[in-house]
């Protein structure tokens, strides 16, 4: 843990997740209002001791809207990141370690994939879907695991030609064992780096959707539709607009540093030291 | 005195302590003379000598002061070491590949030099002559090309001109010759030599290999740990070496100029027996064209059981090829293989299990022969699990613990990492892991190349116990020979894919009946002075053709001082006394 500690921008990066998760954990208990309580009598309101971050177009306090908004972020991006590196990780697994033709075929579907904007897929098929959270994320994790198939893909060609993987190919290990005891676990590290960053733009993915009404329909609250709300009353209600947008910018900054930190955490070389 | 050192001391600051990477040294230089300092990784050797030319990392902390012609290069408070990098102290490294710039040709590399100690004066001209001076053949024509157009040793070559050229007083080659093969590293140590009589400048010669040094230096230094073991002329340390340190270096050196006594010739039991084969790869031209690179040609070889067979040659001969043939990772594409008796081709899985057991490799780098996040217990089990998945926990721990103690370690090693272990340490345990399905074969890929001196002897000892205790057959691949004399029993020298000459190991080394034999052997350096220094060299010109597209006839003939017309066109298997030479010319020539 010394590693993590020690550098100060790893620290404020786990600060910032730990602040998310706890938050997002003990929403109806820290939040003083119901998120989705109208209160006519209240609208629009600056903020003040009795609603920290004001209310908003309904009079809904927005400070509870918020908390509860960190459940939606945060939900999308683990599971959309755990089903884009699931994917990726066993697409490019396969690609590096058979290579030749199997290789081609999925490489050429992964330039596919990407020549298409992402963003304007995802925006294709929630219309035709329902849009709904789980959609969203399923929708988010198709379309987000290119990246990682290139990744794993490079770092299995690269290891394949270690001299322990020769050992172990030569002394009769299988195809499964190769992959699951030798190159797995050393590709681990930079799957893992760029997953946490991966959550880091699946949450901004899911804001922006939000914000195109795409995404989370009201009356639950997301992070990106209440920066919707805001944009209509932008003019004279900043609240509205600059909370949510720190909130995004503050938690996809906490999954950079984090994923960073986690770089130096697991080289094996540093085993030593956490012990 | 041109370069006086007092009291030199490089130091780092690490989370356990200061390490002394140079401890208190003092180092003098006279002027013209050649000066070796020898010693194994971590023995400060290169750190010392980068304190001189003001290249030593940030960190570092340098005590001590050191005077260039009684100018100041440093001490505690100061340090003008880079005004004197470059036009009057210049330094070459080991790999003369990485320290081109390969977006440069060689003038346009060689011109930024000049363009900074020299901006006024016709840098084509300069350029010429230093590539001249160190014999680069048709230098002219080579100025316009880049580094990858040229060979290792036209490389380093060029290094050692780009360094020549500002005419600096003093000369530091880094393990100059390390990264090449031994025909090279004859030519540049020629070179070396010659350029001493010729220029002003002194040359102090960094390397861990006595042999290297022998013929050349005026003086050597020893270095242990950041210390100064003992100095001398070379005849007092190769003959009479008063350190402890400097008489265990000396005596962990191979000789190829002595006789391997403990070699046997005949094994009647044949584990692999190849007839004739030959392995072709396709390599891609173009969208539809091939070009055929035939790594190798046919071989034909046998291993009898117990038998250690060195496998001999240059990089790219194809050793490692014919290696991974042997082990059934690659098939022959021509020719007839059988091990254990049976034919070894794709359609012969059952043969794959059974090699998979029976045949082990070792490799050249121990460190990444392991997979760094497994710890030495599941290294050492893996290869039971794969082939007896049914054994229990207990008798698994049972055996690794009794190969670990058989190479030489304890089980606190169990639970440990690769990485927390010496390179010989790991050597060890790769072994112990070739060991733990009691092999039949053992494939030892250059097994002690990137090994210390000192630790080479330790490892090879282990290696020919163990053969000796599980009767195993060994096939012994390095390019360095004098290993290759002491440890094996039959020998064969590979040049292009082929198989030039394959004798029983004292006749091949004592009598060498193929010219490309003959200048490989006296090609090593002898780790005597007195011998080192009367060699007259006959050298080999030139390098190997590619092997894509080889010409017809003998693939060596070009390089041959003893070819005729005939060489062209042919070339047969002949017997020569108990030797088999690839060779038209053998019986006129020797």
């Amino acid at each position: 843990m010394k590693i993590l500690t020690q550098n100060p921008l790893t620290l404020s990066g786990i600060i910032i997740i730990s602040l998310v998760l706890f938050i997002a954990v003990f929403a109806p208990w820290l939040s003083p209002y119901d998120p989705n309580y109208i209160d006519i009598h209240s609208i629009l309101l600056p903020p003040s001791v009795s609603h920290f971050m004001g209310t908003d177009g309904l009079g809904r306090d927005v400070f509870s809207r918020m908390l509860y908004g960190s459940r939606i972020s945060l939900l999308v991006g683990i599971v959309a990141v755990g089903i884009a590196t699931v994917i990726g990780t066993f697409l490019g697994a396969i690609a590096g370690f058979y290579r030749g033709y199997i290789d081609s075929i999925i490489m050429r579907f992964v330039d596919i994939m990407l020549s298409i904007p992402t963003f304007f897929l995802i925006l294709a098929v929630i219309a035709f879907l329902t849009p709904s959270i789980w959609n969203i994320m399923i929708v988010i994790g198709l379309t987000s695991w290119m990246g990682v198939t290139r990744l794993v893909r490079a770092e299995f060609l690269s290891l394949r030609n270690r001299e322990y993987i020769l050992a172990a190919e030569a002394m009769g290990a299988s195809d499964y064992r190769l992959i699951s005891k030798h190159l797995l676990p050393n590709s681990l590290t930079p799957i893992i780096v760029t997953s946490v960053l991966g959550i880091a733009s699946a949450v901004l993915t899911e804001s922006g959707l939000s914000f195109l009404g795409l995404g989370v329909q009201a009356p639950q609250s997301s992070w990106g539709n209440i920066l919707t709300d805001g944009k209509e009353y932008i003019q004279f209600a900043w609240w509205l607009s600059l909370f949510p947008g720190l909130a995004i910018l503050i938690t996809v900054l906490g999954y950079n540093l984090l994923g960073e930190g986690l770089r130096d955490l697991l080289d094996p070389k540093n085993k030593n030291q956490r012990k | 005195m041109i370069l006086s050192i007092k009291g030199l001391s490089v130091t780092y600051q690490s989370d356990d302590g200061l390490i002394f990477a140079v401890d208190d040294i003092d180092l003098s230089l006279q002027e013209k003379e050649t000066l070796a300092i020898v010693g194994e990784s971590g023995s400060g050797k290169t750190q010392s000598m980068l304190s001189i030319i003001g290249l030593l990392p940030e960190n570092a902390q340098i005590k001590g002061e050191a005077f260039f012609n009684n100018k100041l290069l440093f001490n505690q408070s100061n340090n003008h070491a880079e005004e004197f990098r470059g036009n009057e102290i210049g330094m070459i490294f080991q790999d003369p590949m990485t320290s081109l710039n390969p977006y440069l040709t060689i003038e346009e590399q060689l011109g930024l030099v000049l363009k900074k100690h020299l901006p006024d004066e016709d840098h084509g001209k300069i350029i010429l002559e230093a590539l001249n001076n160190v014999k680069i053949p048709d230098a002219a024509s080579k100025m316009n090309q880049y580094p990858h157009e040229l060979s290792g040793g036209m490389r380093q070559r060029v290094m050692i001109a780009s360094v020549l050229m500002l005419k600096p007083k003093i000369l530091i080659a880094d393990e100059p010759t390390t990264a090449l093969d031994v025909t090279v590293q004859a030519q540049i140590l020629a070179l070396i030599k010659d350029l001493k009589d010729q220029i002003d400048t002194s040359i102090i010669f960094i390397t861990h290999d006595l042999g290297v040094v022998a013929g050349i230096s005026d003086r050597v230094v020893v270095m242990e740990k950041g210390k100064i073991v003992e100095e001398g002329a070379p005849e007092a340390i190769y003959h009479a070496p008063k350190h402890p340190y400097t008489q265990k270096l000396i005596a962990s050196i191979p000789r190829v100029d002595e006789k391997n006594l403990h070699h046997q010739d005949a094994f009647p039991n044949k584990s692999i027996d190849a007839d004739n084969i030959s392995m072709e790869y396709r390599i891609k031209k173009g969208w539809w064209s091939f070009d055929t690179l035939k790594a190798v040609r046919n071989v034909s070889c046998e291993l009898g059981q117990g038998e250690i067979l060195g496998v001999v040659g240059e990089s790219g001969c194809g050793k490692s090829t014919l290696a991974k043939s042997l082990a059934t990772m690659i098939y022959p594409t021509k020719g007839k293989l059988k091990i254990f008796g049976q034919e070894a081709n794709i359609g012969n899985q059952s043969l794959k299990k059974i090699t998979q057991k029976e045949v082990q490799m070792i490799f050249q780098d121990p460190v990444s022969s392991m997979n760094p996040r497994m710890n030495i217990e599941s290294i050492l089990s893996e290869p039971l699990w794969t082939h007896s998945p049914n054994l229990d926990k207990a008798s698994v721990r049972e055996k690794v613990i009794s190969a670990l103690d058989r190479v030489g370690l304890d089980s606190s090693a169990l639970f440990r990492y690769p990485h927390e272990f010496s390179g010989g340490q790991c050597q060890r345990i790769v072994i112990a892991r070739a060991l733990m399905l009691k092999p039949k074969v053992i494939i030892c890929d250059e097994p002690v190349s990137s090994l210390d001196v000192s630790i080479r002897k330790q490892v090879l000892e282990l290696l020919l116990t163990i053969r000796k205790e599980i009767n195993a057959s060994l096939l012994f691949i390095s390019h360095d020979l004098s290993v290759v004399r002491q440890v094996c029993d039959n020998v064969m020298v590979m040049y292009l894919g082929q198989v030039v000459e394959q004798a029983n190991v004292n006749e091949l080394f004592d009598s060498p009946k193929h010219p490309y034999t003959k200048a490989l052997i006296a090609a090593v350096p002898i780790p005597d002075p007195n011998i080192q220094k009367q060699i007259e060299l006959k050298l080999m010109e030139g390098d190997p053709p590619s092997p894509i597209n080889l010409p017809s006839g003998c693939s060596f003939a070009d390089r041959c001082a003893f070819k005729n017309d005939q060489c062209k066109s042919e070339q047969i298997l002949t017997r020569v006394d108990s030797s088999l030479v690839a060779c038209i010319r053998a019986r006129e020539i020797n």
